[in-house]
């Protein structure tokens, strides 16, 4: 008996010195899954352009909002400028120790590095794009864009003085030195064209997207397209390296960075991710922003960015490729973090007494009868990820923001109840809720009356072949599936073929005839109309099981005492019919609060907002409006009303019983 | 039941005659009110756009048969998306109605009641509800645009009710059927194929269609989920085809709508009984 206690002591230790292992293990890894270092820089503005000096540690940022430019040292302010436009690039003569800044007012902008003193300005009168040093640090190139299409291109010496000058009728997104006398530009026709210094055409190479963003790297130029592929070009045009990002997501790319020794490429785009893939051209991380990525520049193995927003980070290269697995580590440590503790648990509860027993006997039952636990877990597992996740997930985020806009955990907030509040400022819910209790008492009435008066005159038709006949006829129209049904009604309702107006005209009433569903007095109307005479067939063949189970005994002793078929329908069948009736009425009720597939042929809740139903506006949300969070406290409305419903028909039943 | 005996009472033939001719009219216009627009849909899919514009109520002067062509050569690939998904589909929620049933309708365990209660109370939450997040869900599970996006989701929904009947069915048998077999040595796997399997035919093969034309029918889950139109199913591809015709073509838009009820059509046609049982077993269970 003791031993037996040790032992329990001894794996009792054993799992919770499991239980720290995995605990060290997952916080040692979780700390290793974050590549991004925000580098403490706030300009208080939406940023633009970047340029990195790594020999004097010089953070450049150019700004879009207040046309600032900025240098930051080791996060202090060192100083600041403030131009006419936003500033689009800004590039660095290291050996010179200066700054040129190619601005949107038309100007390019020559700072000294380290103070900050206005060197030089070139008035370019048109809006720089992009511009470029070469090596030997006496040329600038600038791309400019006037207009929207017309773009020039001029190389200009550290005075001013223009060198080189070329038209282009094609939008040039990017500026770059390929060599000391020659350059390339790259257009949204796609082409990259290399010139010389007079101005002449060297070559080309043709990508099949729009160039985006060009820069150099070294002697290597670096190009993005619209597609998310990029080109890596040596100074003979020639073509060293090209990928694509795996572009599921369907960004729009934006920028493209590199680390100096271009190991590792970094595709920036307006969504805000910025896909960073490997010399094999895989995909290794994918960082998230909030706002569209602008700029990069490199500083060693390390890959800086900024963005249309106030930040600058660091993408640290080193080590990147085993994020990835540092982060599956993370994930399964801490399950097995968990599961160390709660065996550690169990263990504990062993230990006290009179515990043991009575757990010992349910884990031998348990035990005894895994097999029918192994058996439900593939529906349950079924059910959490098909159904109860998504139900949770509906009753936490309808008090949040969740919208396609704020998708990420980090943009949704609790909002309290204002997605219930603007169902009620915003009228399409209201008009819904007014719609919807029509469809519910004509649905009711509908359900009630035809499939009743089938079922009886069925039940009441002699002969078991003239019977089964009818019954047989009266459930075929179902075999038609709702949705063609309703394309079939939307064609009976056409204004100019439809069967309704046609029959109107025929029979000398063309003046009734109207756009039945275009009209937002009669469209509702239309729409309840549809499936006249409602022969519900789940309603009818319940209805005549009940008939049949009432019984024909019944029926006789009835006519023994003289009653006739109109009070036995009324005082015999209608009353032993309850129960039937109140399973039809329950259904229908939900059925039409969660249905909205005819209303989605027939009119798409219009014209304007005249047939709109709760269930739809919720369907509209969804797919359409990408408004996650409201459609969510949609679906919570739904659900009390049906809860309702359920719940009223439970008790109606549980009385009935007693 | 009912009993067939004869009235004894004379003067009545007469009065009842008269009262079965009258029900027999009103049932007929009834049942012919109810096919209008399935008759709409197959005269109008043999007309042509002329004849449709010149008289609506005409018959067809020569069968147009070319609408269907016409609709065919669009439909056929999206007609086979949905036989083979909604196969796979059906034999899954199948499977899992049959073990489930067994499990809850034989097997005793700790913890029986709750998990049947988790199985039960689905039935009872609205997919209004998670359809929000099942469409992020999706997405997430990278499943999006695949017909597994369509599959599981519906077997999971789809499982619950055929759990509950094979459920009931297993618990009308003699309790100590199982318990016999157990006596035996017959093991639970063996029990559930051998023993329970067969017995929960009828039911299952209830459960079958029912899913069957639910899963078919279904219109907005896949509209949401399944960009392609090559893997799009058949409810939405008519509405696209349909769409496209406009008004060129109201011909073959119809022979389209005919096309996608044939299945639904030959499956009543051969399994009624079963479909009618299946249309009133939702019912019967509440």
């Amino acid at each position: 008996m003791n031993k037996w206690k040790n032992r329990k002591l001894l794996f009792l230790i054993l799992a919770i010195a499991l239980c720290i292992v995995f605990a060290v293990l997952f916080l040692y890894t979780r700390s290793r899954t974050e590549a991004v270092e925000d580098m403490g820089i706030s300009t208080g503005a939406m940023n633009n352009a970047l340029a990195y000096d790594a020999e004097n540690d010089v953070s450049l940022v150019g700004t879009n909002s207040d046309n600032m430019i900025y240098a930051y040292k080791d996060g202090e302010q060192l100083w600041a400028d403030q131009a006419k436009g936003a500033f689009s690039q800004i590039v660095l003569a290291e050996n010179k120790g200066l700054v040129v800044a190619g601005n949107q007012d038309g100007n390019v902008y020559i700072y000294n590095l380290e103070d900050g003193t206005l060197v030089q300005t070139i008035p370019v009168q048109r809006r720089v794009v992009s511009v470029d040093v070469n090596d030997s640090e006496d040329e600038i190139a600038v791309s400019t864009l006037t207009g929207t299409s017309k773009a020039n291109l001029y190389v200009y010496d550290f005075n001013g003085e223009t060198l080189t000058s070329i038209d282009s009728k094609v939008k040039i997104s990017g500026v770059s030195f390929s060599g000391d006398e020659t350059f390339v530009a790259g257009n949204n026709r796609g082409e990259i064209i290399q010139y010389d210094l007079e101005g002449n055409e060297l070559g080309s190479v043709s990508t099949n997207y729009s160039v985006i963003q060009l820069f150099r790297n070294g002697n290597e130029i670096v190009a993005v397209c619209k597609d998310g592929s990029y080109y890596f070009l040596d100074e003979n045009l020639k073509i060293v390296r090209k990928g694509k990002t795996d572009n599921t997501l369907q960004a729009v790319p934006e920028s493209v960075g590199t680390d100096q020794n271009g190991n590792y490429v970094a595709v920036g785009t307006q969504e805000g991710y910025i896909f960073v893939l490997d010399k094999k051209d895989e995909p290794v991380y994918t960082v998230q922003e909030d706002q569209s990525i602008a700029s990069f520049s490199a500083d060693g193995s390390s890959i800086l960015y900024t963005g249309n927003g106030d930040f600058v980070k660091k993408i640290n290269t080193d080590g990147i490729s085993d994020i990835t697995r540092n982060r599956k580590i993370s994930k399964v440590s801490f399950i097995l973090m968990i599961l160390s503790m709660i065996a550690a648990g169990i263990l504990l509860l062993f230990l006290i007494p009179g515990v043991p027993g009575k757990l010992a006997k349910l884990g031998k039952e348990m035990w005894k009868a895994r097999m029918a636990y192994i058996l439900l877990i593939p529906g349950l597992l079924l059910m959490w990820f098909f159904n109860y996740r998504g139900i949770f997930t509906a009753f936490v985020r309808a008090f949040t923001n969740w919208s396609t806009e704020n998708n990420t955990l980090a943009e949704i907030q609790f909002i309290g109840l204002d997605n219930f509040k603007k169902m009620f400022t915003e009228g399409y819910f209201l008009t819904g809720m007014s719609n919807l209790l029509l469809l519910l008492v004509t649905g009711a009435v509908k359900v009630l009356t035809v499939p009743l008066i089938c079922a009886w005159l069925c039940y009441s038709a002699s002969g078991n072949k003239r019977k089964y006949v009818h019954r047989f006829l009266f459930v075929l129209p179902i075999v038609v599936p709702g949705v063609i049904s309703a394309m079939i009604w939307l064609k009976i309702y056409d204004p100019n073929i439809g069967l309704i107006n046609e029959l109107l005209t025929k029979i000398g009433l063309s003046n009734l005839t109207r756009v039945w569903l275009g009209d937002a007095d009669t469209a509702i109307w239309a729409v309840i109309f549809m499936g006249f005479p409602f022969v519900n067939a789940m309603a009818f063949l319940v209805y005549y099981g009940g008939l049949l189970g009432i019984g024909k005994d019944v029926e006789e002793s009835a006519v023994v005492d003289g009653a006739n078929r109109w009070n036995i329908f009324w005082k015999i069948q209608i009353p032993l019919l309850r129960p039937q009736f109140r399973v039809m009425l329950t259904l229908t009720l939900i059925g039409t609060m969660q249905n909205f597939n005819e209303i989605y042929i027939l009119t798409q809740g219009g014209p304007g907002k005249a047939t709109y139903v709760p269930a739809l506006e919720l369907y509209f949300n969804v797919s359409q409006f990408g408004r996650y969070g409201y459609a969510c406290a949609l679906g919570v409305i739904l659900f009390i009303m049906t809860m309702a419903i359920t719940l009223l028909n439970l008790k109606l039943t549980k009385s009935k019983d007693v | 039941m009912t009993r067939n005996r004869k009235y004894q009472k004379g003067g009545h033939h007469a009065k009842e005659l008269r009262f079965q001719v009258i029900i027999e009219i009103i049932m007929c216009i009834i049942t012919f009110l109810s096919f209008v627009p399935i008759l709409v849909m197959v005269i109008t899919s043999f007309k042509s756009n002329v004849e449709i514009y010149n008289d609506f109520f005409a018959l067809p002067k020569k069968l147009m048969l070319s609408n269907y062509n016409n609709a065919f050569k669009t439909l056929s690939g999206n007609m086979l998306n949905t036989l083979i998904v909604v196969a796979i589909a059906v034999v899954l929620t199948l499977v899992l109605a049959a073990v489930g049933g067994y499990v809850f309708g034989a097997m005793d365990f700790p913890g029986k009641k709750i998990l049947f209660l988790i199985f039960l109370a689905l039935m009872m939450i609205p997919g209004s509800l998670y359809l929000t997040p099942n469409y992020i869900l999706v997405q997430k599970y990278h499943i999006f645009n695949t017909w597994w996006a369509l599959i599981l989701p519906w077997i999971s929904g789809g499982q619950v009710l055929g759990i509950v009947l094979c459920r009931n069915s297993i618990e009308q048998l003699p309790g100590d059927l199982f318990e016999a077999a157990k006596l035996e040595g017959c093991g639970p796997l063996r029990c559930l194929f051998y023993i329970a399997l067969p017995l929960e035919k009828p039911i299952l093969s209830t459960v079958a269609v029912m899913q069957l034309v639910t899963y078919y029918n279904d219109f907005i889950w896949p509209m949401m989920v399944v960009e392609s139109n090559n893997k799009q199913m058949i409810t939405v591809a008519v509405r696209i085809f349909s769409n496209a015709q406009g008004t060129v073509n109201i011909g073959a838009m119809f022979a389209g709508y005919v096309i996608a009820t044939l299945p639904i059509f030959i499956l009543f046609m051969f399994t009624s009984r079963m479909y009618m049982e299946g249309l009133t077993a939702g019912a019967v269970k509440g």
